[in-house]
């Protein structure tokens, strides 16, 4: 019966993650929203002209329209509420009412709020053009793009969050005028260029708050000067000039690199957190897999030393690689996106599989792979285009002259006219094809203008449409009215819901590619079966789809997808964290419990256990709270793996929430503790003179100091729940309610006045400590002439008594010396003799007690 | 009945945490041998007749003059939680320092040492975990 139920179960189980009936996801009506992402392409028609790089549509036009086109994305209900400055957030479209909302605060001079007129602004481009002094400029859009992008402020403030100095426009001991905390128009060109360069899991990262360049010309104030980039796990990228430099070419220089590796170190973080060590690069498959070990040891002075060292036949993509597992994984990530051929070269095979796997979906980007995976991203436009012209070109009576292709190139015989006619048309694709790559793709000019790459575009174009032409011909010449028939699998190729409905349903399965592949086969079949084509064609026709919607691609889409989506909905993600964190305050709170729990986690800070467990116990139907609240087009979640996928990408975005108000809480608790103590005026120490019970140690200084600090942490009525009470009070303990406490009159008069309870304290002490040596000694007794039978009871009677008995002298002088090198016998000035009478006074009663108790 | 019994016994004893019993600054080599077998690395240190003895599960013995004066452990459950340790370790004078000053990109790693317990873990600034765990003799 219970392998029935299983097989009950698994039928179940099978159904709903196979079945086409499955419920309709919320990622097909957000995505419906966006299908035609396509700014750049556009842009390609108003130039007219080929040979066009990214750089040359750096415009307001074209960056102004991507910005219509991602809002359109993201737009959402509800809006954030509230205002900033003049703006009613609410009538500004969703994501610059969330901008500014997150960030609003972080903008400008933060010396000076007013420093710039925002008021005659309506949107997040100008407020950033004034801060940048300019008007309708790219600046301002470059840094929203930024935002709508990767999620994070690319800041344009004068505050480093880690700086030394509290006050804005202060670094490295100088002040510095504002301009220099700005991006130059080439840096934001670059910047702009890799925000096309990356994607997921670069531009999904969800502790990731800002990036920020310092003061130009300076280096950084906690770092060597050797580094240009610092990434905190706390949410920032720092960078210093160096991590912006460029060449003249501006699609090549350090940034690009510099900042990937950055980014690069925030996937190290944010994986590590799901693998409970703080880097990914940290786990055992990586360090195996990259090469290194720890070697750590504690000096002389008992500081804990920590080095990472590595094998000596490692390979490294460069020396700075070599340094630690952490640097080796961005420089290895950030180098195989930038510097595609050079990482190929220096990477172990399997190093380098795992890069292209787990953080470019199994892409790659060595120059000639970059132009092959062009030309399979734009396969279903080459098919089409391809359609048409073999079915022009056997209509085709006469063409000019073409020696694009030979006779020979092809399995079927050509007439001329149609070689010539397919030639031209060839050559315009391949033409117009790299065109469009220049000037859509960032790597378009670097790829085809690199000097190894010259003919290789058109070689592998005319590879590649040697092979459809040649079958199409056979085709048509087995079936001349198969092209027309199979016209609408084409068109249906680029609907791009089937496949992202088979990966939802198929998320979470013990083989998700393998489940996703199936499905996608299925459909593919029941359309190509429809077209009632011999078996041969069918299967290639299904190949073909099956290939075009990849796992990897559509993984890669959906990802980038859903991060969007949880974007869109943070209004009602906040709200669900501030219920929770409202209803985990109200409980009664102690520190007794252990914490417990790893869904929200504080960094390095503190928090009381009873208010660290509710959060943690509770998170997890809070969220699941928030993602069925999540709505498109007032559709909600359907599809039970749906709601997996976004509860795991609503999670982090829940808990970065629920630590910004824990942060928050915290900077308000360490305001009112400095506010109790500006105020106390010295009642605190009174109270603590006020009874002794307190003092466990009259002699120690440091141990009175301690006993005071532990007394007044009772009295403080503040009784922190971010903080642990040393944090806030110690150091105002020491240098004030403490300091000098045993010296204060009266403490002097209740030590005068305890003096004769402190010797008797001192003689009992003296019992215990003669107790213990005795009884050390009676057991060394035993081991050498044991009780363990009847027979050796009697046999070393004698022997074990002598034992001790000889002994007996030894301990009470060692014992009497080290308890007159007691602080307190010093002290109060206790004398040997009245010690030493004690001991002979209690002498015989003790040797019977051992010998009772060890011996018989 | 009593067989149950007798089973979940022998059950709880087999599953039960060992507890390590070594005492720092007094264990020697040969008994941390008869406690955890013999290490699978020994490698030299740059501490004055000291070396560490390496074993399963990248738990290292420090020795110097054949006595085990510190052991290295990974943490295990709550154990990675830095709160977890600040909670255990609230009572105690602890002292937090900087163990390493690197030219990297990431923030640096500090200490938090509680000498009464004996106890020392070791944390990346701005993070919750624990990376490891030194255990040494209590003062």
């Amino acid at each position: 019966m219970i392998r029935n139920s299983t097989l009950f179960l698994s039928f179940i189980f099978l159904f709903s993650a196979c079945s086409e009936r499955s419920p309709k996801t919320l990622i097909s009506h957000f995505e419906k929203k966006s299908e035609t992402d396509k700014v750049l392409e556009r842009a390609i028609a108003n130039l007219g002209e080929g040979g066009k790089c990214l750089i040359d549509i750096f415009n307001v036009d074209t960056l102004e329209s991507e910005v219509k086109e991602l809002e359109q994305k993201l737009e959402s209900s509800p809006k954030s509420v509230g205002t900033w400055k003049h703006l009613d957030l609410s009538t500004l479209p969703s994501p610059q009412s969330h901008f500014l909302k997150k960030y609003g605060k972080d903008l400008g001079d933060l010396n000076n709020p007013d420093a710039f007129d925002y008021s005659s602004c309506r949107d997040v481009p100008c407020i950033y053009n004034k801060i940048y002094g300019k008007e309708k400029d790219v600046a301002g859009y470059v840094h929203y793009l930024w935002y709508l992008r990767f999620g994070h402020m690319l800041a344009a403030d004068n505050k480093i969050p880690v700086q030394k100095s509290k006050n804005p426009g202060e670094y490295q001991d100088k002040t510095h005028s504002f301009d220099k905390y700005l991006f130059s128009h080439k840096e934001l060109y670059a910047l702009w260029r890799l925000s096309h360069m990356l994607k997921a899991p670069h531009t999904t990262l969800n502790y990731l708050k800002e990036v920020q360049k310092i003061p130009r010309g300076e280096n950084f104030e906690t770092a060597s000067a050797a580094a240009c980039g610092l990434a905190y796990s706390s949410g920032y990228i720092l960078l210093t000039d160096d991590c912006l430099s460029l060449s003249s070419d501006q699609d090549m220089g350090f940034l690009y690199q510099a900042i990937t590796h950055e980014l690069s170190h925030h996937i190290d973080f944010e994986s590590g957190r799901g693998s409970k060590k703080i880097y990914r690069s940290h786990k055992d498959d990586y360090l195996e897999l990259a090469g290194f070990f720890m070697e750590e040891y504690v000096d002389k002075d008992g500081k804990a030393q920590r080095r990472w060292a590595h094998k000596k036949d490692i390979k490294l993509v460069s020396q700075y690689a070599g340094t630690a597992p952490e640097e080796n994984f961005a420089e290895s990530i950030a180098f195989f996106r930038v510097e595609g051929d050079i990482t190929k070269k220096n990477l172990t095979n399997e190093h380098y599989d795992f890069v292209s796997k787990e953080f470019y979906f199994s892409q790659s980007f060595e120059r000639e792979r970059i132009f092959k995976s062009w030309i399979e991203e734009y396969q279903p436009d080459i098919l089409q285009k391809s359609f048409k012209a073999v079915i022009d070109c056997s209509k085709e009576k006469s063409s000019p002259k073409s020696v694009y292709f030979s006779p020979k190139d092809f399995s079927n015989p050509l007439l001329p006219q149609m070689l010539n006619c397919l030639g031209e048309r060839a050559l315009e694709m391949t033409q117009e094809l790299k065109n469009k790559t220049m000037l859509y793709k960032p790597d378009g000019c670097r790829a085809h203008n690199h000097h190894s790459m010259e003919g290789k575009w058109n070689a592998f174009m005319k590879e590649a449409l040697i092979k459809i032409f040649d079958k199409y011909v056979e085709d048509l010449k087995k079936d001349p009215a198969y092209l027309g028939r199979i016209k609408s699998f084409y068109d249906d190729l680029s609907d791009k819901t089937p496949a992202r409905e088979a990966y939802v349903n198929c998320y979470g399965e013990s083989d998700e590619p393998k489940c996703f592949s199936d499905l996608i086969r299925k459909r593919a079949t029941e359309k190509a079966l429809a077209l009632n084509l011999p078996d041969d064609q069918t299967n290639e026709l299904i190949d073909m789809y099956a290939s075009y919607h990849s796992y990897e691609t559509v993984k890669d889409e959906l990802k980038k997808s859903y991060h969007d989506l949880v974007k869109s909905q943070i209004e009602g993600i906040r709200s669900e964290a501030k219920t929770l964190w409202k209803s985990c305050e109200g409980i009664s709170h102690n520190d007794s419990e252990t914490p417990s729990g790893s869904v929200f986690q504080i960094a390095d800070g503190y928090m009381v256990s009873s208010f660290y467990n509710c959060l943690n116990s509770e998170a997890p139907s809070s969220i699941k709270n928030a993602v069925r609240g999540i709505s498109v087009n007032q559709m909600k979640v359907q599809n039970a793996k749906e709601e997996l996928i976004l509860f795991n990408e609503v999670k982090p975005a829940f808990l970065s929430l629920l630590t910004d108000i824990y942060k928050m809480e915290r900077e308000k608790e360490e305001k009112s503790a400095a506010d109790l103590l500006s105020k106390e005026q010295g009642q605190l120490r009174s109270d603590i003179l006020s009874s002794f019970h307190w003092v466990k140690n009259v002699v120690d200084n440091q141990q009175i100091m301690s006993d005071c600090k532990k007394r007044a942490y009772e009295l403080i009525k503040l009784k922190p729940l971010f903080h642990l009470p040393k944090t806030l009070f110690s150091d105002y303990l020491e240098k004030n309610t403490c300091l000098n406490i045993s010296t204060s009159k009266e403490f002097t008069s209740w030590l005068e006045g305890s003096k004769g309870q402190f010797s008797e304290k001192i003689t009992s002490g003296l019992d215990e400590k003669m107790l213990i040596a005795g009884t050390n000694q009676a057991k060394a007794c035993v081991k050498e002439f044991p009780v363990d039978s009847a027979v050796n009871k009697i046999r070393f009677r004698k022997e074990r008594e002598a034992c001790l008995m000889n002994k007996w002298s030894d301990l009470e002088n060692s014992t009497l010396s080290e308890v007159l090198n007691d602080p307190l016998v010093i002290k109060f000035q206790v004398s040997s003799v009245e010690l030493k009478s004690k001991l002979e006074l209690n002498r015989r009663r003790l040797q019977l007690r051992l010998m009772k108790e060890y011996f018989n | 009945m009593k067989q149950t019994m007798y089973l979940a016994l022998l059950l709880l004893a087999a599953c039960g945490v060992k507890h390590s019993s070594v005492d720092y600054g007094k264990t020697k080599v040969s008994d941390l041998v008869a406690m955890k077998g013999h290490p699978v690395e020994e490698k030299p240190i740059p501490v004055k007749d000291g070396k560490m003895l390496i074993f399963d599960n990248n738990e290292k013995f420090q020795v110097k003059d054949d006595i085990v004066t510190h052991g290295f452990k990974e943490p295990k459950g709550d154990e990675r939680s830095l709160l977890y340790w600040k909670h255990k370790l609230k009572d105690c004078d602890t002292v937090t320092k900087k163990i390493a000053v690197t030219d990297g990109h990431i923030a640096p790693e500090y200490e938090l040492k509680c000498s009464a317990e004996g106890v020392t873990v070791i944390y990346t600034e701005g993070s919750e975990f624990v990376s490891r765990i030194i255990e040494h003799d209590k003062k």
